[in-house]
């Protein structure tokens, strides 16, 4: 904390030159998004299921291929040389392109979940119905491939019964207002969403551009004290006139995610 | 001299049956011989000696008939032995006869007592202060017209007899001060008062610490004095800002201060204490000026290790901040730089009594609120701001052998932003971030002195906060604080003295919190790349935690001859309560030898145990373990002392450390009351330090003073069995600082620091792993420590010009940190994959622009 501090107000002495994360420029995994965002088990319906995309990009498209696969570690701080997908994932199939299908009923993962231990100790198998009303992080595992390239990240989904409230749907991503720009101009980028369907949810969203550069990687309607802050951020586009890329990445908070891609031609 | 009555009684002749002539008897010829009254003997008394006399008048056939009188018999014998006669006749023709002669002896008279000659009346009266400080001098030499007086310990000076009604040249030719003379006329049949103010050649505006060597105790023991303190370049004047530059310190901060690293113990395992209590809080914001006022301070007794049974519940060194006593003349200072201003006033109010007030307070807030331009991404709510203060109250009653103090302490500081856009290493941090920290201590002291005994008792009360709100982690601590220390010495003999004690601490904290684990920064992760933004939050209601850690030590010093060896030994308890009591306790015994091979050269050896009790939460759920056990370890010193010349010191030693059960992170379980829980915590680690360290002090003298320390060391660790070695987090191999200041005219001083310090360890990030609900990476670390930044070095320059008036002096300086403007490397920051790598670089050149005014 001291340290965080301390860089913030010496950011004086932060060296140039570090690639911005906002600025893609090779594979970039900006998102991962699972349609339905949590796994809810209640006692007439089937094991649930859902389907993971991400949104693997690079400067050029989209990344070639994207492997999902379920971690055999139930932790939501996972070690991050854990080998999964690999040795320690539960490989998941295939759903399209970027996408793969979590199915609970999927024979491999009910003998996971027989044996699940959370990483704590504190859950085992005859205790789950109260870990599973406060809810259960699943960890995914997934490597992006474009090329020699790979990206390797984590995504954690909750599984939960419905003691805790309804489930969560994804927040809706309605438009990306980019006004005209031109070569070296600095314009303002809104992003535009649905109504929540939860007004206690704090949105986080994420800026990506393929050129030019954005005042900040994010923003958010509310801060983590609970006042309102903006949700605009600045681009400035590259000096020379050519077609960008933008995407804004949505998060809920809550494992809801949606996106928008738009491309800009600058004068 | 005394003159002896003699009686003369001239003794009847035998009569001579065979003539019947009448018979003359014998007269004294010439005058009777001079009887010397017997040396050491006293009292009156009478020696009758009988004597023939011949017919020529010569006595012979002496014999005392009175009773023996030693001493007085032979004085007798020895006069009347000396007598001539005119012989005693018949019928016109001289005989022999016997006669008897009596000698009284009579105590000599005392001499009469010689007058003094009539005493010259005092014409010529006054004191002698020093300029600028107007501080009494004592023993300055007044001469005038033939006469010299030397001025008493209050600066006065009497002479006597000087002429009248004409002028007198007054004349003082100090050592340190400029030669001073003055005319002055007395007034026929007055007393002239006079106060002369001398102009000292090299300028000082503090007492002289001239108070001979204070004893040494401790094996490791480095004096700093405030006049040296005040003018380092680099430090802005603040003491404990000086300690980082003694050997055996390790650089933790771009702008000095931070933590304090001594020969290799983490931050933590080294305290600084204030007249024999800790400072909770030592530097505004971490690193800034230090939280108590300068001025106040006589020195500061900096012990790396191997200290003596006085000190407990330590691992590592420590920093004895020393205040000095307050004066009894009106004295005060007012100071101004860019940062700050700061002010103090002392004085006597009634004999005996004194008083000091002190204060300061930043105004880099008003600064900032100015300058900082509007942002939509980040605003101040409330600038950087700190101030501290200080009330000392002193009391001695005329002729009473107790002496007692007060002291109150407060400090405070307080920042505020709003952070608009989330952080991108961590989305999660927005919204306000409140820092808010600070402290107030009250001390009552007692100092009792009887003969060869002495006491002293410090009881002392402390309120301390710390308060951050940093987005939606929060952590709140409110401590009440109690702690008393008792000590006594006894100086037996030449060859034995007893000291011991008792000290009490009591702390007593209500902590809540909102948090994340990675959030506890722990020795080993002070080179990481910060906390992971994936790491469960956990709330901690208010909840009460409490630390009861009494000691007891005793200690000897035995003198055989040159030889003094010092055993001591010490017992401390920790207890924790109240959620899961826990109670352990430790005996540590310690030894340190000096051997004054000569007075100016000596060997000093020492050996002990320490221990230090789980501090931070480290003992408590769910920061950490109630079962934790304290830290240990041993430490050992070898080395030599020199002292060429009487203000050249050369120190040097080898000194060696074990570490062991230190307190380190580990994933085992534990089950407590059938709840099972992460143990978080637990006593695998070990440690060891090692290095030699050298001392070359030029002490302060005609105005230069200066110092060089090296240190060459290794501190590593193993944090649990099977773990590779590592190094420890500020492990610094080589660490040279050269320091010079010098008052090259009068007025004028000049200093500088150079340090060269090798880099510290750094700890590589050799992959990463993308975090897609937080839109963050994790970076895969290599081995803790195994790189190290590139070499710190250093230059400091200080300039200072003092003009000195007869009752105050001012005093303007610059200080220049980074001289040369060599931006170094401090620390390495990735990009936000960590697939690029740059270092972060430290301040540049900065300058510093104060005015001091004091009296």
């Amino acid at each position: 904390m001291r340290l965080l501090l301390a860089m913030a107000l010496l950011c004086t002495a932060c060296p140039a030159g570090l690639e911005a994360q906002s600025h893609v420029s090779k594979l970039r995994v900006l998102g991962v998004r699972a349609d339905p965002p949590e796994l809810i088990l209640q006692a007439d319906a089937g094991l649930p299921a859902t389907t993971l995309t991400a949104l693997a990009v690079t400067p050029d498209g989209e990344a070639e291929s994207v492997q999902f696969a379920l971690c055999t570690l139930l932790t939501s701080a996972p070690d991050p040389s854990l080998d999964c997908p690999g040795d320690a994932g539960i490989d998941l199939p295939d759903a399209g392109d970027l996408a793969a299908r979590l199915d609970l009923s999927d024979p491999r993962i009910l003998e996971f979940a027989a044996a699940a231990r959370l990483d704590a100790g504190v859950f085992d198998a005859g205790g789950i119905a109260e870990a599973l009303d406060q809810g259960v992080p699943l960890l995914l595992g997934f490597s992006a491939a474009q090329g020699q390239d790979r990206l390797n990240g984590f995504e954690t989904i909750t599984l939960r019964s419905l003691a805790r409230g309804p489930a969560n749907v994804n927040p809706e991503m309605v438009d990306l207002l980019i006004p005209e720009a031109s070569a070296g101009q600095t314009v303002r980028l809104q992003p535009v969403t649905g109504p929540k369907d939860d007004p206690s949810k704090h949105y986080l969203f994420s800026f990506f551009a393929t050129a030019g550069s954005i005042s900040s990687l994010h923003s958010t309607d509310t801060t983590a004290s609970g006042g309102a802050a903006p949700t605009w951020v600045d681009w400035t586009a590259p000096a020379a006139a050519q077609s960008v890329r933008i995407w804004v990445v949505l998060r809920d908070g809550r494992g809801g995610t949606a996106w928008l891609e738009r491309d800009v031609q600058v004068k | 001299m005394w003159l002896p009555l003699l009686s003369l009684l001239l003794a009847q002749p035998v009569p001579d049956p065979v003539r019947a002539q009448p018979l003359l008897p014998p007269r004294l010829s010439g005058e009777p011989a001079a009887v010397e009254y017997p040396p050491g003997k006293s009292g009156a008394a009478r020696v009758v000696v009988q004597l023939d006399v011949d017919e020529k008048g010569v006595p012979g056939n002496l014999v005392v008939l009175t009773p023996a009188q030693p001493g007085f018999d032979e004085a007798a014998l020895a006069a009347v032995g000396k007598l001539r006669f005119a012989p005693a006749s018949q019928g016109g023709k001289p005989v022999a006869v016997r006669i008897q002669y009596a000698i009284n002896f009579v105590p000599p008279s005392p001499p009469p007592e010689e007058k003094p000659p009539e005493p010259r009346q005092v014409n010529l009266a006054g004191l002698v202060r020093e300029r600028g400080t107007r501080r009494k001098l004592q023993g300055i030499e007044i001469t005038a017209a033939a006469a010299s007086a030397v001025t008493a310990k209050d600066g006065r000076f009497e002479l006597r007899g000087l002429p009248e009604g004409e002028p007198v040249e007054v004349v003082i030719a100090a050592p340190g001060y400029q030669r001073f003379s003055a005319r002055e006329t007395i007034p026929r049949g007055e007393k002239l008062e006079v106060e002369y103010r001398l102009q000292p050649l090299y300028v000082s505006p503090f007492e002289a610490t001239i108070e001979g060597e204070r004893e040494r105790r401790e094996i490791s023991h480095t004096v700093v004095a405030k006049e040296e303190t005040d003018k380092i370049p680099g430090a802005q004047g603040d003491a404990l800002k000086v300690v980082e530059d003694l050997p055996g310190v390790a650089r933790t901060s771009p702008i000095g201060g931070g933590l304090l690293v001594i020969r290799g113990s983490k931050p933590g395992d080294s305290l600084v204490y204030l007249d024999g209590e800790p400072i909770p809080l030592l530097f505004h914001f971490g690193a800034l000026s230090s939280t108590f006022n300068p001025d106040l301070l006589e020195s500061i007794d900096y012990i790396p290790g191997n200290f003596s049974a006085h000190y407990g519940d330590l691992t590592g060194g420590l920093v004895e901040v020393r205040t000095r006593k307050l004066r009894e003349e009106p004295h005060g200072y007012a100071n101004l730089n860019l940062l700050e201003s700061s002010a103090l006033v002392e004085g006597q109010l009634a004999p005996g009594l004194s008083v000091a007030l002190a204060g300061r307070r930043s105004y880099i807030d008003y600064i900032l609120k100015q300058v900082v331009p509007k942002s939509d991404d980040f605003g101040l709510t409330v600038a950087p701001r700190y101030y501290d203060a200080q009330l000392r109250v002193d009391y001695k009653p005329e002729g009473s052998a107790h002496q007692f103090s007060f002291l109150a302490l407060t400090s405070d500081d307080e920042l505020g932003l709003v952070i608009q856009r989330p952080v991108e290493q961590d989305p999660n941090l927005s919204g306000s971030v409140d820092a808010e920290t600070g402290f107030q201590q009250f001390r009552l002291k007692h100092e009792w002195r009887s003969g060869s005994l002495s006491t002293q008792t410090v009881a002392m009360f402390e309120r301390l906060l710390v308060d951050f709100v940093v987005g939606p982690s929060s952590f709140h601590l409110i401590g009440h604080d109690t702690f008393l220390r008792s000590t006594f010495h006894d100086e037996i003999s030449d060859a034995l003295s007893l000291a011991g004690g008792i000290d009490v601490a009591n702390r007593r904290l209500e902590v809540s919190a909102v948090f994340r684990q990675s959030f506890l920064f722990r020795e080993g992760d002070f080179n990481s790349q910060g906390p992971r933004p994936d790491d469960p939050t956990i709330t901690l209601p208010p909840v009460l935690f409490d630390r009861f850690s009494p000691g007891a030590w005793a200690e000897a010093r035995l003198r055989f001859g040159n030889l003094t060896l010092t055993p001591g030994i010490r017992a401390d308890l920790y207890h924790y309560s109240p959620r899961e009591p826990n109670t352990t306790g430790t005996v540590t015994p310690r030894l340190t030898a000096r051997w004054e091979a000569t007075d100016r050269f000596a060997l000093k050896a020492g050996l002990g145990l320490y221990s230090e009790g789980a501090r931070n939460g480290d003992a408590a759920q769910p920061f950490g373990n109630p079962a934790i056990l304290p830290e240990r370890a041993w430490q050992a010193t070898l080395g030599i002392e020199a002292r060429p010349l009487s203000t050249l010191f050369i120190s040097a030693e080898g000194f060696y450390k074990g570490l062991w059960d230190l307190i380190v992170r580990t994933d085992a379980l534990e089950t407590v009351n059938g709840v099972t829980r992460a143990q978080l915590l637990d006593n695998a680690g070990t440690g060891r330090v090692f290095g030699l360290e050298l001392l070359v002090r030029k002490e302060l003298a005609r105005g230069f003073f200066g110092w060089l320390a090296y240190t060459l060391s290794r501190s590593d660790r193993i944090d649990r069995p099977g773990d590779a070695q590592r190094l420890f987090d500020f492990d610094q191999t080589h660490n040279l600082t050269a320091i010079a200041s010098w008052e090259f005219a009068r007025g004028w001083q000049i200093g500088g620091r150079m340090r060269i310090i090798t880099g510290n360890p750094d700890t590589p990030v050799v992959g990463s792993r993308y975090l897609a609900n937080f839109d963050a990476y994790l970076p895969i670390y290599g081995s803790i420590n195994s790189l190290r930044l590139p070499t710190f070095n250093q230059l400091d320059v200080r300039v200072d010009r003092t003009w000195t008036f007869d009752a105050w002096m001012l005093d303007v300086y610059v200080d220049v940190l980074n001289a040369y403007n060599r931006r170094s490397i401090e620390g390495s920051v990735y990009s936000y994959d960590f697939s690029q790598h740059a270092y972060f670089q430290g301040l540049p050149i900065i300058p510093t622009l104060g005015l001091k005014g004091s009296f």
